[in-house]
């Protein structure tokens, strides 16, 4: 197996190093002097200490590959894990003794989806598919006291957009948590040019009252239209960055209902959505400007 | 008693006289009707509104015509043609605590200077209720003040620390009370032309009918000021003006939203903002009436001055006499001037200020021996001797 090989190698190179040790020390004990021996002890026994700490610190990353067993011990450390993986094992267990070989396909099939969405959570990453359920998490996110600051860029493509009774409580937090104090919210609004056309000031009502709502709390707005992305089309999404923990991206249908969210705890997510914000803000007007202009 | 020369505007005006006429029939109605109806018809739809007989005894109450027209003739005479939105208080402070509201839910770090008064520099670093917010503070004031910056210097130096340290909110003195003046429109251009600026607020309360502030509001979005220094009301009296489109409707919110949530909030905003007309306590109302009094005696009052011409005498009587004279450039100076006594640095404060009031001069004095004196509209030959007399023999 491979750890022993490499544990072994470790004790082969620990030998020689403590005897390559003892022999300096002896030597420069038979012919230097006093000052230089004891400042080679104190080297050697420094690179000991920090040795020592290094190994009680460090944490070594399991070989799931080839040591089942051991990740099955560490999976026993968290209850809830461990009590999800029986569960898991007994029914998989349960499943496989089953031979009609139609079930057998399903349960391939299925098995690979079961796969996919344990892969994602592995990956910090938690799926919700044509839900508003998400908008829990979501609260639970924006209330968390280590929440302070929240970025969200929505993507406008129609009138409907969060004007449903789920929306419309997320506007009503998004509200509360800003007067409050608690949360500063900032958003960018990429609209849809058949919602804000070239010539015309403002984008069309329902949007408009939106965006003026969150801007008479307060709330810092920028707007950009989605045809001043094309550029860079990658910039066109739906997502919130929550603090520096989470980022969620949502994809809504032509009614402004949510058909998939993602929540991503992973970090190269979080940086890939702060590079989308910064960037966005290169297109961007603020509203504040933008009502200025008009008047 | 012998007239004093007051040169202690910066402090508190000496009352104008409308203002002063209508405190006393104020005072005089309280005598006649206590807290009768009169009052509170006389508080919403002014003065005309009363009585013919009563009317014809409190006449000096006759500038009063209710609270919006005051609020409409604040926002004329200080930003004309403006359009702009006026709140009333009682104190500054509370006008300061709601901008520092809005400041901290709208902004991530807020640029002040070493200039911003004491008072409200503390409501600001005690205002973030949100920990993604900062305070940046820039230190201008001893180069101001030793004429070591000039205007393209004190640009660059502001509008590059905003940059630097990722401001993107202001609070400024448009002057300070040491007399500094702020060329605002100017930093405010250069600030916008390379930073953001979400929330904007200047602190005019030694600037109202002491220099012209029209165009500020285009560029700020809040002003916060008070009716009892060179207005001369006497009874203080807090306004806060709003213009910008961009900035009208949150402010409006934002003080609706604090009048909601804090527990003891300033009763005149409460009043006047028609919040409740049960405000919950008894209320100085005197403000109110003295402040219509005074802006009436600006607006109508012609104004001789030969403010430069005295201010140029007093620093060339102070510089004689031994006095250090601390002058920044021409660009950053207003009517208030100051002067430090060298031999004076380690007297007690308000020691300078006795001794000049024995010569019958009214003026503010600091710790260190620094004294401030602020000029008048016009002083005439006696004025003069008699500066020069007491800063020779003090």
């Amino acid at each position: 197996m491979q750890h022993s090989d490499s544990n072994n190698k470790a004790l082969q190179y620990a030998i020689g190093w403590g005897f390559s040790a003892a022999t300096v020390t002896l030597l420069l004990c038979m012919f230097s002097s006093l000052k230089i021996l004891l400042s080679v002890i104190g080297l050697i026994v420094s690179l000991v200490v920090g040795l020592l700490v290094f190994l009680v610190l460090r944490r070594v990353e399991p070989d799931f590959q080839s040591d089942t067993l051991e990740l099955l011990f560490r999976l026993s450390k968290d209850e809830k894990v461990d009590q999800a993986q029986k569960a898991i094992s007994k029914a998989l267990y349960d499943a496989s003794r089953r031979k009609d070989s139609v079930f057998q396909t399903l349960l391939e099939s299925r098995l690979s989806n079961l796969t996919n969405d344990l892969r994602q959570l592995g990956n910090g990453r938690i799926e919700f598919a044509n839900t508003e359920s998400w908008r829990v998490f979501y609260e639970q996110l924006l209330r968390s006291p280590s929440t302070t600051m929240y970025r969200s860029v929505a993507h406008i493509e129609t009138q409907h957009y969060w004007q449903d009774g789920a929306g419309e409580k997320s506007t009503a937090l998004n509200l509360e948590l800003h007067d409050s104090g608690t949360v500063s919210i900032e958003r960018i609004v990429i609209i849809a040019d058949h919602l804000w056309p070239k010539d015309e000031t403002f984008p069309e009502t329902t949007v408009r009252r939106w965006i003026d709502q969150q801007h008479r709390h307060g709330i810092w707005i920028e707007l950009v239209r989605e045809s001043d992305l094309a550029s860079e089309p990658h910039l066109v999404a739906d997502f919130g960055i929550y603090g520096i923990r989470a980022v969620g991206r949502q994809v809504s249908d032509s009614s402004g209902r949510t058909t998939q969210f993602t929540l991503s705890f992973e970090f190269s997510d979080l940086k890939e959505a702060e590079s989308n914000w910064e960037r966005l803000k290169v297109f961007s007007k603020p509203f504040a400007e933008i009502l200025d202009r008009a008047h | 008693m012998d007239d004093i020369l007051y040169l202690d505007t910066a402090r508190l005006g000496q009352v104008a006289p409308s203002a002063s006429l209508a405190i006393k029939c104020a005072l005089e109605l309280n005598e006649a009707c206590g807290a009768a109806m009169y009052l509170d018809d006389l508080l919403e739809s002014g003065f005309y509104s009363l009585p013919h007989g009563i009317a014809q005894d409190f006449s000096g109450l006759s500038s009063w015509r209710g609270i919006e027209q005051l609020k409409r003739d604040i926002a004329d005479f200080v930003y004309p043609e403006s359009g702009a939105s006026t709140v009333l208080a009682s104190r500054t402070a509370s006008l300061v605590q709601v901008a520092a509201e809005i400041l901290f839910s709208r902004c991530r770090n807020v640029m002040t200077t070493d200039l911003t008064w004491p008072n409200y520099q503390r409501i600001l670093e005690q205002s973030p209720t949100n920990k993604a917010c900062g305070l940046t503070v820039v230190e201008i004031k001893t180069k101001l003040l030793s004429g070591e910056l000039d205007s393209k210097g004190l640009s660059d130096l502001i509008s590059d620390a905003y940059l630097k340290h990722g401001c993107d909110g202001i609070f400024l003195p448009s002057i300070c009370n040491f007399g500094i003046r702020l060329p605002v429109r100017k930093l405010m251009r250069q600030i916008t032309s390379k930073s953001q600026v979400r929330f904007s607020v200047v602190d005019a309360a030694q600037s109202v009918n002491h220099i012209d502030l029209q165009g500020l509001e285009e560029v700020v979005d809040f002003t916060i000021a008070g009716s009892h220094k060179w207005i001369r009301s006497y009874a203080p009296l807090a306004f806060g003006l709003y213009a910008k489109q961009g900035s009208s409707s949150f402010i409006k919110t934002a003080v609706s939203r604090h009048l909601a949530s804090d527990i003891a909030p300033d009763p005149l905003l409460k009043l006047t903002e028609n919040a409740d007309k049960h405000v919950g306590e008894t209320l100085n109302l005197t403000g109110l009436f003295a402040c219509s009094g005074a802006v009436q005696d600006v607006k109508t009052k012609s104004r001789t001055t030969n403010q430069d011409e005295s201010r140029h005498a007093i620093l060339g009587f102070a510089r004689n006499a031994g006095w250090e004279t601390l002058e920044p450039k021409p660009e950053f100076q207003s009517r208030i001037v100051m002067l430090r006594k060298p031999k004076s640095r380690n007297l007690p404060v308000g020691k300078l200020r006795r001794l000049f009031l024995r010569k019958r001069i009214a003026i503010s004095d600091y710790a260190g021996g620094l004294c401030r004196l602020s000029i008048p509209d016009a002083l005439d030959g006696n004025a003069y001797r008699e500066i020069q007399a007491a800063l020779n023999s003090i």
